[in-house]
């Protein structure tokens, strides 16, 4: 059930992206996108990290993606444009294709899946298991499930009642800690970084009014 | 496990679809009250055969393709629509947990949801792409302005939306719906704690299901049927479904959030039996929901809709400033006031 469950988002997400990479029609790359997010969104559920699934869904589905489908909405007969698929830069393409893959499979080989087990005599452990070797991250209800919660209890004592929960361990407190504790900094100058572009955004997109529409503007709105 | 689930999912979405098809009849008699007139009264008792005659002709009607459109997208928009709408549902608690034969059972589909609240945000974001899509893809003027107009609002309204949330979140200290209730039941209803959060959340509901006063996306005397207008026959029912499933689900949402949901004060200190308690429970819930809906029938046939720029005006210059203060004064009422 969880296998058939994974594969099914696993080939959400990849057929997404290939319609994104290989349309024609520009319209249908963009909107192909929303598949990819969401199955994306299905796999973080999976890996049991529910909050960054909803983030995923909020920041790309409901922000990105919706400002990407805008532009190509409000340009006019997008849908025409025929997206050259150049030829000259293959042997770049696939050179650079073939090292994140290299980089992917080191992260994923050289990551340690720790899940809590109860050993005979009724204590539960802490084991660490290598997706080499032992069970793959996808197989099992148990990635990673208390690895966030166990690593931070000693720290900050996660409450009991999130932690108990059936199916998913809570992610949000833990992160919300973190953001006003450990990582206050680098929260606070990220959204001063995000107001600033938003300024930034503002000032490009707008346009000074001339003497006449301003005093259009002026009359219009009394 | 599933197995219960699933029986969750078909009881959900029967009493739903069924409500909604009673929903349109019920729209139809209060518009008919508020302008003196009869209203339906023709098909069967009462006019109570109405929803079935209804749903019959649209299914008979003929699905017209404009020649103009983007096939796939446009025969994919209602079901994105339709699928948003029926989704938050999912994790809906009518009522307490009931027990059956020494075992409890939570009335929601999936219950102990830890993001709950997140959950419905991200949902609602989607949402806006059933709307833009339908109307960008019909290859018509008329929806591709319903359909620009719709996503303009939504996304401003939702701002809105999330700020009258962040009020009940810092109230009730959790994202899961089933606590949001018991932290109401403890504490009193959101309503009275929140009363700003509320209204903030009431008025962005309208905004976001594209009720009248904010039906911009559809207005009829300037863009004919909106985002809507080249769509017939079932992809047509299915919006239509998608408008009235999104009322319902707006109604739960706020009675969850804002009046305690199955919670009915002073029962439990009368001394009934749980079994009673709970059904009562389930009952004041769907009361509480139809009351939604009546008043979002009510306000429909009351108020003229708003110009866009007054929309744009009271969403951004209005609402989104009171949501910001909104958060002070909550923060100021759980530090001084509930310690």
């Amino acid at each position: 059930m969880f296998d058939i469950i994974f594969y099914i988002f696993g080939a959400i997400t990849v057929g997404g992206a290939l319609v994104t990479a290989f349309a024609r029609n520009i319209v249908y790359a963009a909107f192909s996108l929303l598949f990819t997010f969401f199955g994306i969104a299905g796999l973080y559920i999976m890996a049991n990290a529910d909050f960054l699934a909803v983030t995923q869904l909020l920041v790309y589905v409901g922000g990105i993606l919706i400002l990407l489908i805008f532009g190509v909405m409000l340009t006019s007969r997008i849908g025409t444009v025929d997206i050259r698929v150049g030829t000259g830069s293959r042997w770049v393409a696939g050179i650079m294709a073939l090292g994140l893959f290299a980089i992917l499979c080191a992260a994923f080989f050289g990551t340690a899946a720790t899940h809590t087990e109860k050993s005979a005599d009724g204590k539960s452990q802490v084991v660490t298991s290598w997706a080499t070797h032992a069970t793959r991250p996808w197989s099992g209800s148990k990635w990673n499930q208390d690895a966030t919660t166990e690593a931070l209890k000693p720290k900050y004592g996660a409450p009991d009642e999130v932690k108990s929960n059936e199916g998913s361990s809570g992610t949000s407190v833990e992160i919300g800690t973190l953001f006003l504790t450990d990582y206050l900094l680098p929260f606070e100058v990220i959204s001063v970084l995000i107001l600033v572009s938003l300024l930034g955004a503002t000032m490009i997109a707008r346009k000074e009014p001339t003497k006449e529409e301003e005093a259009i503007a002026e009359s219009v709105s009394v | 496990m599933v197995v219960e689930a699933l029986i969750k999912i078909v009881i959900v979405l029967l009493t739903v679809l069924t409500a909604v098809s009673y929903l349109v009849l019920l729209e139809r008699w209060i518009s008919a009250w508020l302008q003196d007139r009869i209203g339906p009264n023709r098909t069967g008792p009462l006019g109570l055969f109405q929803p079935l005659a209804d749903v019959l002709k649209l299914l008979l009607k003929e699905d017209i393709e404009p020649s103009q459109s983007e096939k796939w997208i446009h025969w994919l928009a209602p079901v994105i629509s339709i699928t948003v709408a029926f989704s938050v549902l999912a994790i809906i608690p009518f009522g307490s947990a009931i027990i059956l034969s020494g075992k409890s059972y939570s009335l929601a589909i999936a219950s102990n949801v830890n993001i709950g609240v997140l959950y419905i945000i991200a949902l609602t974001s989607v949402g806006v792409y059933g709307i833009t899509l339908a109307g960008w893809s019909s290859g018509s003027k008329y929806s591709l302005l319903g359909g620009l107009r719709s996503s303009a609002q939504m996304i401003s309204y939702e701002l809105t939306l999330g700020l009258g949330l962040v009020s009940v979140v810092m109230l009730c200290g959790t994202l899961d719906l089933g606590g949001i209730i018991q932290s109401q039941i403890a504490g009193g209803w959101n309503i009275i704690r929140a009363p700003l959060g509320f209204m903030l959340f009431l008025i962005s509901s309208f905004a976001e299901t594209n009720r009248q006063p904010f039906d911009l996306p559809e207005a009829e005397p300037e863009l004919v049927g909106g985002y809507h207008t080249e769509y017939s026959s079932m992809k047509f029912a299915l919006f239509f479904l998608a408008e009235y499933a999104n009322m319902i689900t707006a109604s739960a949402v706020m009675s969850v959030l804002f009046l305690g949901g199955w919670h009915v004060p002073f029962l439990n200190t009368l001394g009934m039996d749980p079994s009673l308690l709970a059904v009562l429970g389930i009952l004041a819930f769907g009361l509480k929901i139809f009351a939604f809906i009546f008043f979002f029938m009510w306000v429909r046939w009351s108020i003229p809709r708003f110009r866009y720029d007054q929309l744009m005006n009271l969403g951004w210059k209005v609402l989104l400033p009171l949501g910001i203060i909104n958060i002070v004064i909550t923060a100021l009422e759980k530090t001084y006031l509930l310690h």
